[in-house]
């Protein structure tokens, strides 16, 4: 399940870094959208070479589901805290 | 319009590349799982990348103004469709700068915005000049294409001369016979009192001064002086200029100097004409009005010093730019031996000629040493030899800095014309 979280969680950051230090969209709402797509396509990989290998699918659909809401929730702490 | 990926779509696809690859040869479905969305954004970017509908208008409020003065330039940046990453990058022609705010622009423009970006550009010197052309860059939505959009021209601006308000003009030694605003020596028909004689036959009635035919018993007429103009040609050295590191030179004087006098003239009912004497010859035929004001500036616009091995005289300059009776001002920094022996060929032909001499001194130094202090010193005396050839040949010399008004030696040089008219006692 650690795996599952992190990896998508890992996937999300490199992609919203990237965004933000290269443009043109640095808005909080455009770089929250991108990082919980990228979740959600990281966890997707992860949870088929999971199905592939033949492991918990339960397990590894908690931890991509753990990951969307860390992102989420961080998403929601920036609007709240720059107020868009 | 030129699309070009930008740096970040190569960034994405390379590290999309990378890490397929790595997961690939290591056998870690985590690295596939990082690189996958970085080649997702990239696929969805390209297929909904749209060309941004930009249009740029340029508005100038004015082509012609005075040197150093700016000029409002209105940028209208017109959105057909959302553009993001928008720059626009301003490239001055030579000659122009920024008066005033740097050039600053919103960085996205939504579908239908529209953004005017008001913005100073001035000459710091007189001329004619392309104030330059604005180029427009945008992306799209994503980053991953860059367009190039058509570049916009500003067009060009006529920087004219700044002038300075004479009071005081040199005054023609012979008016020409079409009215003008100058009492004429002679007799005629006129505003200004002359003088009362005895009535001869055919005289006019209206001229009879009946008060003074009551007095004597015997007709009288009042005389009159005829209101006459002059020919004024501003006569210009193009051929050498004395020039500093800060862009200022005896030619940019000469030519403030010249319009001064010629709006001056024409502003007195005139008829004043230009000749630029040197490389290549300018000439504007003498007449009336504003509009030749115009007409010489324009001339002078383009004058500039082209280097000429060319033995030049006055023969060269047509005859009817040279009117008879013409008062022929020189503006010259007398540097050139050829436009001295033209001013000494002018007063020759017995042209009414004054010189205004816009002295180079100020940006010649003496060179270092003892021997570069003597070329110097020898340099002036060189100088003083040809004002006291002229004087001596009736042509007043005043020289004139930058530092002073152009009243200062128009006084000298009036003063110049009086003594040279006072009879000398035997």
């Amino acid at each position: 399940m650690t795996e599952t979280f992190l990896v998508p969680a890992i996937a999300a950051a490199l992609l919203v870094c990237a965004e933000a230090l290269t443009g043109p969209r640095r808005d909080p709402a455009w770089l929250g959208g991108v990082g919980i797509a990228a979740v959600a396509i990281a966890a997707v990989v992860v949870l088929a070479a999971t199905a592939a290998v033949g492991r918990s699918i339960g397990l590894t659909v908690a931890g991509a589901a753990a990951a969307v809401a860390a992102v989420g929730l961080l998403r929601f702490l920036l609007r709240v805290l720059l107020g868009r | 319009m030129r699309a070009s990926p930008t740096r970040k779509l190569q960034l994405y696809v390379a590290a999309a590349a990378v890490g397929a690859v790595a997961g690939l040869a290591l056998g870690l479905p985590q690295l596939v799982a990082i690189a996958a969305p970085f080649a997702v954004y990239v696929a969805v970017g390209l297929v909904l990348t749209r060309k941004p509908q930009l249009t740029i208008e340029v508005t100038v409020a004015r082509r012609r103004a005075l040197e150093d003065e700016p000029v409002l330039v209105c940028l209208t940046v017109m959105a057909g469709s959302a553009v993001d990453g928008l720059a626009l990058e301003l490239a001055l022609g030579a000659g122009v700068d920024v008066a005033g705010a740097p050039l600053s622009w919103p960085r996205r423009l939504a579908a239908g915005g529209l953004c005017e970006i008001d913005l100073g550009l001035r000459a710091s010197r007189w001329g004619a000049y392309d104030l330059g052309s604005l180029r427009a860059r945008a992306t799209d939505r994503f980053g991953l294409i860059r367009y190039e959009l058509s570049e916009v021209t500003l067009g060009r601006l006529r920087a004219l001369p700044s002038r300075e308000t004479l009071r005081l003009l040199l005054a023609p030694l012979e008016l020409q016979a079409t009215t003008g605003s100058r009492t004429a020596r002679d007799r005629g028909e006129g505003i200004e009192f002359a003088e009362n004689r005895p009535f001869v036959s055919g005289d006019r009635l209206r001229r009879i001064n009946w008060r003074l035919t009551a007095r004597r018993a015997t007709p009288y007429v009042s005389e009159r002086h005829p209101e006459r103009n002059a020919d004024v040609i501003l006569f210009l050295d193009t051929f050498a200029e004395a020039a500093g590191t800060g862009g200022g030179g005896t030619l940019a004087l000469a030519v403030r100097a010249a319009t001064s006098l010629a709006a001056a003239y024409l502003a007195r009912k005139d008829r004043v004409g230009a000749v630029g004497f040197g490389g290549t010859l300018i000439g504007v035929r003498a007449r009336l009005g504003l509009e030749q004001l115009y007409r010489i500036i324009d001339a002078l616009l383009g004058s500039e010093v082209v280097f000429s091995y060319a033995q030049k005289d006055v023969s060269f300059v047509p005859r009817r730019m040279l009117p008879p009776k013409a008062l022929i001002i020189g503006i010259s920094p007398l540097l050139d031996d050829r436009y001295i022996n033209a001013l000494l060929d002018l007063r020759a032909r017995g042209f009414d000629l004054a010189v205004i001499e816009v002295s180079p001194e100020p940006f010649a130094q003496a060179g270092a040493g003892r021997s570069g202090e003597l070329a110097y010193r020898l340099w002036l005396l060189q100088r003083e030899a040809v004002r006291t050839r002229l004087r001596e040949l009736g042509a007043p010399v005043a020289r004139w800095r930058d530092d002073e008004p152009l009243q200062v030696p128009l006084a000298v040089t009036s003063e110049g014309k009086r003594r040279l008219r006072r009879p000398v006692a035997a």
